[in-house]
């Protein structure tokens, strides 16, 4: 049988296949070379950064709920310029694309992150405005689309590298949302973040997270993503990648259906260290089965 | 590439209250396996619950491997119910496990409740005739048994119960050390018992080390849900991963929260 063709084009941003892993879910992917050759993922969202090293909120920050974990990590990560000396050089060794994910608490971080990024191999730069789990910034920026509008536009302003936003699932309009991604330049969309969520122990009758609110994740939301990126694709003109549950190969085909031209694998790497490379697989068949020659040929190809 | 292992169960025994100890066939493809590591285990019909548990490995033979398993809740259910000749779902071993000690040293070993499990494997890796063991329970104790094979001397500590000292196993280390310090502590249960080991290591300048339990998601490093606080020159402290740094520690770094 004819091997189909995985490679997508995000409009400036080409990928060998339509597999990346989100955020926050893949370390800065050496913590996964034992269980996955990294050339074979399209793209490799980083562990969200920030301008300044970061330790985070207090344990517990994670529980399980049910298809679905919610999560209060904060942040954690060893700030934007240890990124580039201790962990870009190891990435950039594979034949994968490179995004780093950012996180500011000002617009003015935003800024010079995006700008300390420019000078650097990464291959695109994810705009996270949808952290549930932090005081400042995060999602604060992802919720108004005059907000959306002013952090990607000034963003814009300081790099030239391929824009991704990511946008937040914990909003009244995806559409009108997306739309103002796009207007202030943005290349393309990452949808969805995690949705905010809560968990109680009935025994103690206390949050299970320290920080009480966390973001969810997991199958539990998939539906909604879905919805989503289905609203979004029909919304806007720059290219999506859907997330959100993925599990399986035909949920990633689902995403594709629904006008995503490519997909992030996240909670699943929690539980499955090869799903990204199952998945790249299920999509795989289900395309040969359907006598598809590209993935191309399926993405918002949703019939009613 | 390795991922996930599929080990079959050979046998799987309640061996006291809501305690199960699950024999699974051990695979090449585990390696060398450290008393303190853990496997990340994954059901097959976990159902509405999918994230692995992580259990520390409690004794292992060529062909087998140990697991003792506290039914805690719906994930630890669902292994626990697995009966002969199922399989499960292995990641690992993870993490760093004990570092053993020189045969020559004086070693006591110190266990609270499900937290006595990591170390039969431990006293058994160590091959150290001069091992004392204390072990705590709240009620009914197990392993206990298996611990006198593998060292001199056994003591327990039952909260609520007939058998052995009556009170917390801290109380019969305090008393260890005045009859006769040793030079490392290797100790594993809940957080209280650990500040006290802790405690005790730090006054007396005995070594310590901790197997510490958190909440993990992936296991290897990626997630960061499983932080734990240790000593850091800048700002103090900072944290670590349970799952890779640890689940051992040494007890002069680790901060344990008020």
């Amino acid at each position: 049988m004819n091997r189909v063709d995985m490679k997508v084009d995000l409009k400036g941003l080409e990928m060998k296949n339509p597999i990346t892993v989100a955020s926050g879910t893949f370390g800065f992917g050496r913590e996964y070379e034992a269980y996955v050759d990294l050339n074979e993922i399209g793209g490799i969202m980083v562990k969200g950064l920030t301008l300044e090293p970061r330790e985070g909120n207090p344990v517990p920050r994670v529980a399980e709920t049910p298809m679905g974990m919610l999560n209060s990590v904060g942040l954690q990560n060893p700030g934007v310029k240890a990124f580039i000396e201790q962990e870009l050089p190891y990435l950039s060794q594979f034949d994968t694309k490179v995004i780093a994910n950012i996180n500011g608490n000002t617009i003015e971080e935003y800024c010079r992150m995006a700008e300390i990024l420019s000078n650097t191999s990464i291959h695109a730069i994810e705009l996270n405005i949808s952290c549930p789990n932090v005081k400042e910034g995060g999602v604060a920026f992802g919720v108004k689309p005059e907000m959306v509008f002013e952090v990607t536009r000034r963003v814009r302003e300081y790099s030239d590298k391929y824009l991704i936003v990511k946008l937040s699932p914990n909003v009244r309009d995806i559409k009108e949302i997306a739309l103002s991604a796009e207007e202030a330049g943005a290349d393309c969309l990452s949808m969805i973040n995690t949705l905010m969520g809560m968990a109680i122990d009935i025994e103690t009758q206390r949050p299970v997270l320290a920080r009480g609110i966390g973001g969810l994740s997991g199958p539990a939301v998939k539906p909604v993503a879905v919805r989503m990126v289905y609203e979004a694709a029909r919304t806007v003109k720059i290219p999506i990648i859907g997330m959100g549950g993925i599990m399986e190969g035909a949920d990633a085909v689902e995403f594709l259906l629904a006008g995503a031209s490519a997909v992030s694998v996240g909670t699943a790497n929690f539980i499955n260290p090869r799903a990204s490379m199952d998945i790249k697989e299920g999509i795989e068949s289900y395309l040969q089965r359907k006598g598809y020659a590209s993935v191309k040929d399926i993405i918002g190809g949703l019939r009613f | 590439m390795t991922t996930g292992i599929l080990s079959k169960i050979i046998s799987n025994d309640l061996i006291s209250s809501d305690i199960y100890r699950i024999r699974l066939e051990r695979t090449p493809d585990m390696g060398n396996i450290e008393a303190g590591q853990f496997f990340h285990i994954k059901s097959q019909d976990s159902g509405a619950f999918f994230l692995r548990r992580p259990i520390s490995v409690c004794f292992t033979t060529d062909n087998e491997i140990h697991l003792v398993v506290r039914k805690s809740g719906k994930g630890t259910k669902v292994i626990c119910e697995k009966r002969a000749g199922d399989s499960l779902d292995l990641l690992g071993p993870l993490g760093n496990g004990f570092r053993l000690a020189d045969p020559d040293k004086k070693i006591l070993l110190i266990g609270g409740g499900i937290g006595t499990a990591p170390l039969l494997e431990l006293a058994r890796q160590l091959e150290n005739p001069h091992v004392k063991v204390l072990l705590g329970y709240r009620k009914d104790p197990y392993l206990v048994d298996e611990f006198q094979k593998y060292s001199k001397e056994v003591l327990v500590a039952v909260e609520e119960g007939e058998r052995g000292y009556s009170g917390y196993v801290t109380d019969l280390l305090k008393q260890e050390i005045d009859h006769e310090q040793p030079d490392c502590i290797y100790a594993c249960g809940p957080e209280v018992m650990l500040k006290k080991v802790q405690q005790l290591g730090l006054q007396y300048q005995i070594e310590t080390q901790l197997a510490l339990e958190e909440r993990m998601a992936c296991g290897v490093g990626a997630c960061l849900v499983c932080s734990c606080k240790v000593k850091a020159e800048e700002n103090g402290w900072h944290f670590v991963r349970t799952c890779k740094e640890g689940p051992v520690f040494s007890g002069s770094e680790v901060i344990f929260d008020e």
